[in-house]
């Protein structure tokens, strides 16, 4: 569905992002883990058309998406659910779900029932529909994050941390629903720190570490590898060798 | 004349010229919450709109009606053309250098202007007689009436806009998070354009209004351009009702401080209230205690 060859980004003259080559078939549910700065968000903004990105290429359903505006690129189907800014805080619930399907421009009826698949699945943001976006806890703001990408109709839903600075309550509903849109034939690509969750959820799990794939396989082979603790603490242990 | 009667005479008129500051003002807020820049050529737009509306109107002898809308039209052009044109095509992004870019276009702007129109302050005919109105007393222009009611209108209108169309919506989105806007599918960029070119015809709008009460000529754009500035810095940089609101205090303080100090004060009223907002709450009346991110 997803295959990214060789892909190399740059904030100035600092790569951030080396030779990266990953693909994500339809239906499943991938995982991208790594320390912080090891540039899985960046990776995230490059399929998103967000940042740039030098050589390689980036295809999705056969089409390269190099060069496309992000526009462009949440009509083909991608959609990002980023880490900061995740929602239009001054809007309402209602206004962030319409803006949702904002390439899609359903008729009234159709946004109706649209909305009402969201509601069904979050009821708690019901109970909000308008009330601005800014005053929503945490939790309930990764749900109309999530509700709003739904609006969009993706084939891939890119998560970025989505447990970030969550209860542990509230982190095991977020997963048991990044599972069940994935039952429902959703692709999802998942970047978390929150490695053990994501191994478990998730069908195969790429190790990013200082902007390379080091690993990749699937959760079990990665959960009992010895190298994916020293990729994700790669900054310590480094720490000590250069000591 | 009574005190009272004086001071309310006074308040009306500031009120007259605040609409026309209110109208640039929110010229200002648009361009910033699409762009994060300060649009230095928004008082250009309004030297435009007197100059486009004698022209179709004085010189061309149209009627009324199509000179106002072509005006109108003509202005938004221009807005569009500032940001298809070189605020696109800036090879940097920095907001610094885009500011640069709306001073150069303010100065090329009055520059042309000079040349096409002269060096002579010009005037339009009121919009309809000049017969005053009397009300409680006081008395009231014709044109006054027209500037409260384009203003009444246009606020209303846009404020339908921004919060009933799906358009409307994703410009304040933009204003709200243009990153989150881009991943949602939202043309940045057309919503940018838009707010130029919607500028562009709020300026035009005002300076249509208020040139049969102040006369124009091709250097009357900075001077208009601060007023709408500190109107809005007065009502909370980029937002809607405090530019409105920013606007109406202004004029009424203008004219207050000309009515009962000395009109020659007149100008430096709006840059003492600048001045005092910027040192006291730099956020402005309906301002949120933050200035946005850039
Ligand atoms: N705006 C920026 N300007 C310059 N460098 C940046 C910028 N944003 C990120 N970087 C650098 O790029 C690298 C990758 O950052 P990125 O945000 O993609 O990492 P990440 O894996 O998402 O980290 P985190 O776990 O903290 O979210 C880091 O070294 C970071 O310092
Ligand atoms: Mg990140």
């Amino acid at each position: 569905m997803l295959k990214l060859k060789n892909i190399d980004a740059f904030f100035g003259k600092t790569q951030v992002l080396r030779h990266v080559t990953l693909h994500v078939e339809a239906g499943e549910i991938v995982s991208l883990i790594g320390a912080n700065g090891s540039g899985k968000t960046t990776l995230l903004n490059v399929i998103s058309g967000l940042h740039p990105s030098r050589n390689g290429s980036r295809v999705f359903l056969n089409v390269e998406t190099r060069g496309m505006k992000p526009e462009k690129i949440v009509a083909l189907g991608i959609l990002q659910v980023p880490e900061a800014e995740k929602v239009f805080n001054p809007l309402t619930l209602l206004e962030n779900l319409e803006l949702g399907a904002y390439l899609r421009r359903p008729d009234r009826v159709k946004l109706a029932e649209e909305m009402e698949k969201v509601f069904q699945l979050f009821p708690i943001l019901r109970e909000r529909k308008d009330q601005p976006a800014g005053t929503l806890s945490g939790g309930e703001r990764q749900m109309l994050a999530l509700g709003k990408a739904l609006m969009g109709q993706p084939k891939l839903l890119m998560l970025d941390e989505p447990s970030l600075g969550l209860a542990p309550t509230v982190v095991s509903e977020i997963f048991h629903i990044v599972r069940s849109l994935n039952d429902r034939g959703i692709t999802i690509l998942l970047v978390e720190q929150n490695a053990k969750e994501a191994l478990r959820i998730s069908h195969r799990t790429y190790v990013l570490d200082t902007g390379r794939i080091v690993l990749s396989g699937s959760g079990q082979e990665l959960l009992n590898n010895d190298e994916v603790k020293r990729a994700f603490l790669g900054k310590d242990y480094r720490g000590k060798w250069e000591r | 004349m009574t005190f009272g009667l004086q001071l309310f005479q006074f308040i009306l008129s500031g009120l007259t010229t605040g609409s026309t500051y209110a109208l640039i003002a929110i010229g200002f807020s648009l361009i910033h919450n699409a762009t994060g820049i300060v649009n230095f050529a928004q008082g250009e737009f309004v030297m435009l709109g007197g100059m486009f509306m004698i022209t179709f109107h004085s010189l061309l002898k149209l009627p009324m009606l199509p000179s106002f809308f072509l005006t109108v039209l003509s202005v938004a052009a221009i807005g569009l053309l500032l940001e298809f044109g070189p605020i696109r095509r800036a090879k940097s992004k920095e907001i610094l250098i885009l500011v640069m870019i709306t001073i150069g276009a303010s100065i090329s702007i009055k520059g042309l202007s000079m040349i096409l129109f002269g060096k002579n302050p010009m005037t339009l005919p009121p919009f309809s007689g000049e017969t005053p109105l009397i009300l409680f007393g006081a008395a009231i222009m014709p044109q006054s009436i027209w500037i409260f009611g384009i203003t009444v209108s246009i606020v209303l209108a846009l404020n339908y806009f921004l919060k009933k169309t799906t358009t409307g919506k994703a410009m304040r989105a933009v204003a709200a998070s243009r990153r989150s806007a881009m991943l949602t599918g939202i043309p940045v960029d057309r919503m940018i354009l838009l707010s130029f070119t919607f500028s562009g015809a709020l300026g035009a709008v005002a300076g249509m209004i208020i040139t049969p009460i102040t006369t124009t000529s091709y250097d009357v754009g900075a001077i208009l351009g601060l007023k709408g500035f500190s109107a809005a810095i007065l009502g909370g940089y980029g937002s809607m009702p405090g530019a409105v609101i920013g606007g109406l205090l202004l004029g009424v303080f203008e004219s207050l401080g000309a009515g009962l100090i000395s009109s020659e004060y007149k100008d430096a009223v709006a840059f003492l209230i600048l001045l005092t907002i910027l040192f006291l709450k730099p956020s402005g009346i309906m301002g949120k205690g933050r200035l946005r991110r850039v």
